[in-house]
């Protein structure tokens, strides 16, 4: 916003708003020239280790669709791993000074990289965060990312002057396309991606739509499509738009998001989450799966909650239901509690 | 497809702009809109806070 207010509003916008914009504008290209820096170093690293690390969102996506580090915010940098190279990752990412954000004994890593899709990491002196990704949330069923043909598609771009391996546009259509319709498209940010890359790069709509059909997620594409150009002044083709006309499940969630867009941030309960992710899945199968994680597929917090060893990973499915109900039965039994506490005849 | 979608924001000036905004570089025809939604009251701590949720700040 404030590149197109100095371009275009500054005789119309308070002076003391275009200074405070222009302030945290500068900032964030700060935070962008570190990120980038850090970034590029990291991947030389990883490279020297023989690891296949692809970046994703961030500075790469700035530069790609802006020509500018500086326009897109810059929070943590987010990387894409196969799951079988995670504990290499990991004694990389160690070696160079970051240290997980959630402290797990070794069995228990084991069992988040089966069971979860993501860690974060922080560096010790520079706070700079790295959030790695084997897999991808779909709603409470992962996507993993090893499966998908990432890397074979990958293709050489220059970030920053320097050469690095980074995916393909549609490849980054799709993975965006999950990331923002997991939030509820609740960053108007990443749909400005969207529409800035529909508009900039020859998309092969084809090969889009029969990817997402076969990773389960056209109808989360379409959605995202639809959302773009009614949001972002961007022109669909027409052959997509003939496709998004003919799921109206996809012009109701839309509609929904639209609603919800400019709503206060909030914590939005699990239950009250459940229908949304499950209209956005055009497959019964898939629905079966966001249901059956959601009610067996350990959390952090499980895993962190009880180690076990390796071969009795199994029973982490059984655990979760346990400690999920103990914890709603806790809250319950403590609520009925501080009510009749809170009682006058109980008082006294 | 843009106007039936719109239809169902919060028509709040500072929504709009921000919507506006969303097209890098503007056409002249987002510019001038833009131009006309700022002629209206605007609220700029709201749409302050609101770019800065929304990823708008760059």
């Amino acid at each position: 916003m404030q590149t197109q207010i100095a371009n275009h509003f500054s005789d119309v916008v308070p002076s003391s708003v275009e200074q405070d914009l222009r302030a945290r504008f500068e900032q964030n290209q700060f935070k962008s020239l570190w990120a980038t820096s850090e970034l590029l170093r990291m991947l030389a690293r990883f490279t020297e280790h023989d690891l296949q690390v692809l970046p994703y969102k961030g500075p790469v996506l700035a530069e790609s669709l802006y020509g500018s580090l500086a326009i897109r915010r810059m929070g943590d940098l987010d990387l894409l791993i196969r799951a079988s190279d995670y504990w290499k990752v990991h004694h990389v990412l160690l070696a160079e000074g970051y240290q997980p954000d959630l402290a797990l004994a070794d069995t228990a890593t084991t069992a988040l990289v089966r069971y979860q899709c993501e860690r974060t990491f922080t560096h010790r002196e520079y706070g700079i965060g790295i959030d790695l990704h084997w897999g991808l949330w779909l709603a409470h069923d992962i996507l993993p990312l090893e499966h998908l043909g990432l890397w074979q598609r990958a293709r050489p771009t220059t970030l920053a002057g320097k050469s690095i391996m980074a995916m393909s546009p549609e490849d980054t259509l799709l993975l965006l396309a999950i990331h923002g319709t997991m939030h509820h498209w609740r960053g108007l940010s990443w749909l400005m991606d969207i529409g800035q890359m529909i508009r900039r790069v020859n998309l092969d709509w084809e090969w889009v739509e029969r990817e997402a059909s076969r990773w389960g997620i056209r109808r989360i594409v379409w959605l995202t499509a639809y959302l773009a150009g009614g949001l972002t002044n961007v022109e669909l083709p027409a052959s997509v738009q003939t496709v998004i006309e003919q799921d109206t499940v996809v012009t109701r969630l839309a509609k929904q998001i639209c609603a919800e867009l400019f709503l206060a941030p909030r914590e939005v309960p699990i239950i009250e989450d459940l229908p949304f992710h499950l209209r956005t899945r055009e497959r019964w199968a898939d629905r079966a799966r966001v249901l059956y994680s959601l009610v067996t597929a350990p959390s952090g917090d499980d895993l962190a909650w009880v180690a076990i060893p390796t071969w009795l990973f199994p029973l982490y499915r059984l655990l979760r239901p346990v400690r999920l109900v103990a914890k709603y039965a806790r809250a319950l039994f403590g609520r009925m509690f501080s009510r009749r506490n809170d009682h006058p005849s109980t008082k006294h | 497809m843009v106007h039936r979608l719109i239809e169902y924001i919060d028509p709040r000036p500072e929504h709009r702009f921000l919507l506006a905004c969303t097209c890098l570089p503007m056409p002249p025809s987002a510019i001038a809109q833009a131009k006309l939604i700022l002629q209206e009251k605007m609220d700029w701590a709201y749409l302050r806070r609101l770019a800065e949720e929304h990823g708008m700040l760059g």
